[in-house]
């Protein structure tokens, strides 16, 4: 092999050798950077940015990992979960690569985290000002259940036009009395474009209405961020007289006794039980109550 | 919330340059620290490349192959100082379908900067905020007009001579008082 | 209700991998992936859009043969990689070892059928052999007279369509500016050099699978005009001395499609170009791209409703991505336990709310 390449290999050299502070070059920073502005100067506005191949695949959090590199200073402290689980695998393995390009510090409590890169849920502490939420997002416009085509939905979002989305709602209301959206429930954000707000239950969606914290949304593969500014109004598309409706859960965490979390399913000494999925805040309120 | 470049961090800085106008931009009309350096200067060098096209008035460092344009071109907008004039009227405030693309303005208006009180809402404003503003009164009413069709407009950072910036973007309103 | 979480206890990922890379195959290495699977590094390549075998053969090793992970390696290394110039090249200077055109039968300058397993017949071969020769392998040139010598590697070929472009029968279409969409957002329609690039790098089977619904309909199908495989000269603008320096050579394969296009379309009666590269030497996907361009070019601008997805640019750069669609595909394994939850939530509040109804008669 040629002198070049050999040193492109060398032997021994880390995954991990060689590469700048964040692991990304300038130039996409830069991009992501600029993207993530804009984003935030248009609330809930799709910004398109020339995603980058990443060591996860797409679908894997390649966005919210550009968002998160992008954003990330030596001096933050951060968390990465998934589905709620600091120590679900792909969250462990973007901690690790974060931690690995940068040397920031980490956590898994959201009280001290500064940045919280995130798939599908928002930690159960309160979360505060100067805090970033950085959600990974697969389907990034929430108009894609009325087209595939980004040339179609990018003109019914400059339009403002969620006529159809409407359409969605009322049929279901007319049909079975209540909404059949799942997670990803389309929200409107400052009054303007309605946004998905990643797949995130609907019991996590009231938590968006004028934070108090920033967050942003990375979607790798539809090359797309967006963002919401804190203090904004981030609403759920429902009907005045046909309130939102998040999950219901038949009792309590089993773990930690909490009453007012999202809850999972385990089987645990010999039964399916209720458990918190946000682990660490589980783990932290079952030691109050040991200690 | 306040951030400091750490010297043994030199590729780190512009990460710090980049939390600094987030959060000016997350937080209109609010103070945020940019690190040690040069002012817009750094924001510059942190966000854009040679080769985005800029307008310029007043007096600013850039490399000699910085790209020039006409008003209405330029992804960039430099004003070293508190007016442009009325000639922001003219910058492109982006279009129905790509809102973003509309351009930023970057004011660096120096130390003996006047003031204008103002108080602010909007997204990032936590109800109403009364402060005061480096920009005449006249651009902030040139602002306004080029910020009155949703979601056109055009996004400020104010940077002052102190090393802070300050964000402006275009779903601020701002009321001119005093 | 709800679903279990699936978590990872200390090292059972890095347990995973090894379990995994026990089966990896040991002492091979990335020369003899280059010299026994040439086509198949060369796929990756295509894949990746990056020229660079010895790296290309050592992704496919670490990924066991998965094309798609071997190509994410490829492309995530490539990444970050200092751009140093843009390099220029041109057909005609081609190094050409291959050359056909099925549309014309004699050619100024000849066919070349080259090195290529077309013709041989497709039987599986159960001797043992140290090396084995490749039937129909040689630079004969193939036509009706007296064989002639064997040709060095032939350069400056005439296109085979160039009479037919002067004589003002073939539309070239739209200009390709030649754009990186991994470097700038491009907007679909917009930049038909952009979409040549996503058809360069596109996911083999998928791009052969929309080119075989193009053309598996009723009447004319496009004609293959040319096919070249051979190494393309680069060139750069030297940063001193603004002079053009020759910096290497890529192999590559270009397909030249052409499309008739039944009449009425107003006074309009060219045939449609469509033309398709590949890094290496996996034909097929050159052929694809230069079908599928052909198909794109041709769709009349006023054109009502959406055309079929072989000829919808926005339907193909959506399917085309290989590493999204696989990304995506594969990342249905990552634990959707929450969103499961609130699925289930809504199916059981319709149970609820049957219970809560008034019985009806029956």
């Amino acid at each position: 092999m040629r002198p070049a390449l050999d040193g492109l290999l060398q032997r021994g050299a880390s995954a991990r050798a060689g590469y700048g502070f964040a692991y990304m070059d300038v130039t996409t920073k830069r991009e992501v950077r600029r993207a993530l502005l804009k984003a935030v100067c248009v609330p809930g506005h799709l910004v398109p940015f020339a995603s980058r191949e990443m060591p996860v695949a797409r679908g894997w959090g390649s966005g919210g990992l550009q968002v998160t590199l992008s954003c990330v200073t030596p001096q933050d402290t951060v968390k990465v979960i998934d589905q709620g689980d600091d120590e679900s695998m792909n969250a462990r393995g973007l901690r690790q690569l974060i931690a690995d390009t940068t040397g920031v510090a980490t956590t898994t409590d959201a009280r001290r985290a500064t940045l919280i890169q995130t798939r599908h849920r928002i930690p159960e502490d309160e979360l505060r000002e100067g805090q970033v939420l950085i959600f990974q997002v697969p389907v990034s416009d929430p108009l894609r259940r009325v087209s595939a085509l980004p040339s179609v939905t990018r003109r019914l979002h400059a339009e403002g036009d969620y006529t159809a989305l409407w359409l969605y709602l009322y049929e279901d209301h007319a049909r079975a009395g209540r909404s059949s959206f799942t997670s990803s429930y389309p929200v409107q954000v400052d009054g303007r474009y309605v946004m998905t707000p990643s797949p995130i239950p609907r019991y996590d969606v009231p938590r968006l209405d004028r934070a108090p914290f920033l967050t942003l949304f990375g979607a790798g593969r539809e090359a797309a961020v967006f963002a919401v500014p804190p203090h904004t109004r981030v609403l759920p598309l429902a009907f005045d007289d046909r309130p939102f409706e998040i999950e219901r859960f038949d009792g309590p965490c089993w773990r930690c006794g909490s009453a007012g979390s999202y809850l999972d399913s385990e089987f645990a000494e010999g039964a399916e039980r209720l458990v918190c999925s946000d682990t660490d805040r589980c783990r932290r309120r079952t030691r109050e109550q040991i200690g | 919330m306040s951030v400091v470049a750490t010297v043994a961090d030199p590729a780190a800085h512009d990460h710090f340059v980049f939390r600094a106008v987030l959060a000016a931009l997350a937080h209109p009309g609010r103070r945020f620290d940019l690190p040690v350096g040069d002012g817009a200067l750094e924001i510059i060098r942190s966000l854009y490349e040679t080769r985005t096209p800029l307008w310029r008035v007043g007096a600013w460092e850039l490399p000699g192959d910085a790209c020039d344009v006409d008003i209405g071109q330029a992804q960039l907008l430099l004003v070293a100082a508190t007016s442009s004039g009325g000639a922001i009227g003219d910058a492109f405030r982006g279009t129905e379908v790509q809102p973003e693309l509309a351009a930023t303005v970057i004011y660096e208006a120096g130390s003996q900067a006047p003031v204008t009180p103002v108080r602010l809402s909007g997204p990032g404003v936590d109800g109403e905020l009364s402060t005061s503003l480096a920009l005449d009164a006249d651009e902030l009413a040139c602002r306004a007009l080029a910020c009155a069709e949703p979601p056109l407009g055009i996004d400020c950072l104010i940077v002052a001579a102190d090393g802070g910036v300050v964000g402006l973007p275009r779903t601020t309103r701002v009321e001119v008082t005093g | 209700m709800g679903y279990t979480t699936v978590r990872a206890s200390p090292g059972a990922v890095s347990a995973a991998a090894r379990l995994a890379q026990n089966a990896q195959a040991v002492g091979v290495s990335p020369e003899q992936v280059c010299d026994a699977l040439g086509i198949l590094v060369d796929q990756v390549s295509g894949e990746a859009g990056v020229w660079e075998p010895a790296v290309c053969a050592r992704a496919l090793l670490q990924a066991q043969g998965d094309v798609a992970r071997a190509v994410s390696l490829v492309r995530a290394w490539a990444a970050m990689l200092p751009r140093l110039a843009t390099a220029r090249t041109a057909l005609s200077g081609m190094r050409t070892v291959r050359r056909i055109t099925p549309a014309f039968r004699e050619p100024d300058g000849g066919q070349y059928l080259g090195a290529s397993l077309d013709y041989a017949q497709r039987l599986l071969d159960l001797d043992d052999h140290e090396t084995s020769a490749m039937p129909n392998a040689g630079h004969e040139t193939v036509s009706n007279g007296a064989p002639h010598p064997p040709a060095p590697m032939a350069q400056d070929l005439r296109r085979a369509l160039e009479g037919l472009e002067l004589d003002g029968r073939v539309d070239p279409g739209r200009a390709a500016r030649p754009l990186d969409r991994t470097r700038q957002p491009v907007e679909v329609g917009e930049q038909r050099g952009a979409f040549a690039q996503l058809l360069s790098r596109a996911e083999t089977g998928t791009m052969t699978a929309m080119a075989y619904t193009a053309i598996r309909g009723d009447g004319d199908h496009p004609t293959l005009a040319e096919l070249r495989g051979g190494e393309l000269e680069l060139e750069v603008v030297h940063p001193r001395s603004g002079g053009t320096v020759r910096v290497g050579v890529v192999p590559a394969t270009v397909a030249e499609m052409v499309l008739y296009r039944r009449p009425p379309r107003g006074n309009d009666r060219r045939l449609t170009l469509g033309v398709g590269v590949t890094f290496g030497r996996l034909e097929r996907r050159a052929i694809a791209a230069a079908l599928l361009d052909a198909n794109c070019a041709a769709v009349a601008p006023a054109t009502a409703g959406r055309p079929a997805p072989a000829a919808d640019e926005e339907f193909l750069t959506i399917a085309l991505e290989g590493q999204e669609a696989t990304g995506f595909l594969e990342h249905l394994k990552l634990p959707h336990h929450v969103t499961f939850t609130s699925t289930l939530d809504r199916l059981l509040a319709d149970d609820v709310a049957d219970d809560a109804a008034p019985e009806e008669d029956s």
